[in-house]
């Protein structure tokens, strides 16, 4: 399970969220992602690993070819983190409103 | 796949109704938070942290205390309009850049007041990120992840 700092990370950088706009038409190979876009192969190749660490994106094999797609629960882990972190700070705050009432 | 519209990560909005009207409520979150806040989970001290202080004014520190008498920034406050709302910075645990932002909002509704909690600007974090890494992973919002990312192995 990636920490969600790692995922954060990840989408921080905008050629990192323009590669994620290239695979939500479906899985695509290094070559196909880096077409069009101003940065050198390698450096979209450094981009993909950084992304495939924070569980954005996973790597697959089709014989000698490796292809990058999304991995949409990714994103729903960083959400329930951020859900979680303040449904938990709400409802105290709603506890003690409701403590301090004056009756 | 149709909820993963833009890779940009969309603000976290939350609210709760509470029985008073928004003095009061704004009162209750800002100058009592020590009071309530669940400070030995969600704080950069944890066992440690003693009280959270909300400097009421624009450009206010917003920052715990441990028990040592240490402190430790959580942000600082941008907008500050009681009993409307107020905003700051958020950044617990790290340099205060890059930052998060975090919005509340206290409006009456049916006799009780609606608090709105929007918390946005994600994307920041990842900027610089090899040069901040470390200094995020100090954050306890990591170590919330990490407890939260146990809870969620052990569950499944």
């Amino acid at each position: 399970m990636p920490y969600r700092s790692a995922i954060l990370e990840a989408l921080g950088d905008p050629t990192r969220r323009e590669i994620l706009d290239k695979l939500r038409a479906g899985p695509r190979a290094v070559g196909e992602i880096a077409a069009g876009m101003t940065i050198s192969r390698p450096a979209v190749s450094q981009h993909l690993k950084v992304l495939k660490e924070s569980g954005l994106v996973a790597e697959t094999r089709a014989g000698t070819r490796h292809y990058f797609a999304i991995a949409p629960e990714g994103l729903g882990e960083l959400r329930a983190y951020l859900d979680e972190l303040w449904s938990d700070a709400l409802a105290a705050f709603a506890r003690h409103v409701e403590k301090e009432r004056p009756s | 796949m149709s909820s993963i519209a833009a890779f940009t990560v969309p603000p976290v909005e939350k609210s709760v109704l509470v029985p008073c009207d928004p003095a009061r409520a704004f009162h209750a979150f800002t100058a009592e938070i020590a009071r309530w806040w669940p400070i030995k989970t969600h704080s950069v001290g944890q066992a440690k942290a003693r009280t959270i202080t909300i400097e009421p004014a624009i450009g206010g520190r917003v920052y715990e205390t441990t028990e040592d008498g240490g402190t430790s920034d959580w942000g600082r406050v941008l907008t500050w309009s009681p009993p409307s709302g107020f905003s700051m910075t958020w950044h617990p645990g790290r340099a205060s850049d890059p930052h998060t932002v975090l919005e509340l909002s206290f409006a009456a509704e049916s006799g009780a007041t609606r608090v709105r909690l929007v918390h946005r600007g994600w994307e920041a974090l990842g900027k610089d990120a090899q040069a901040k890494r470390d200094d995020y992973n100090g954050g306890w919002e990591t170590i919330i992840a990490r407890d939260f990312a146990g809870h969620f192995q052990r569950a499944s």
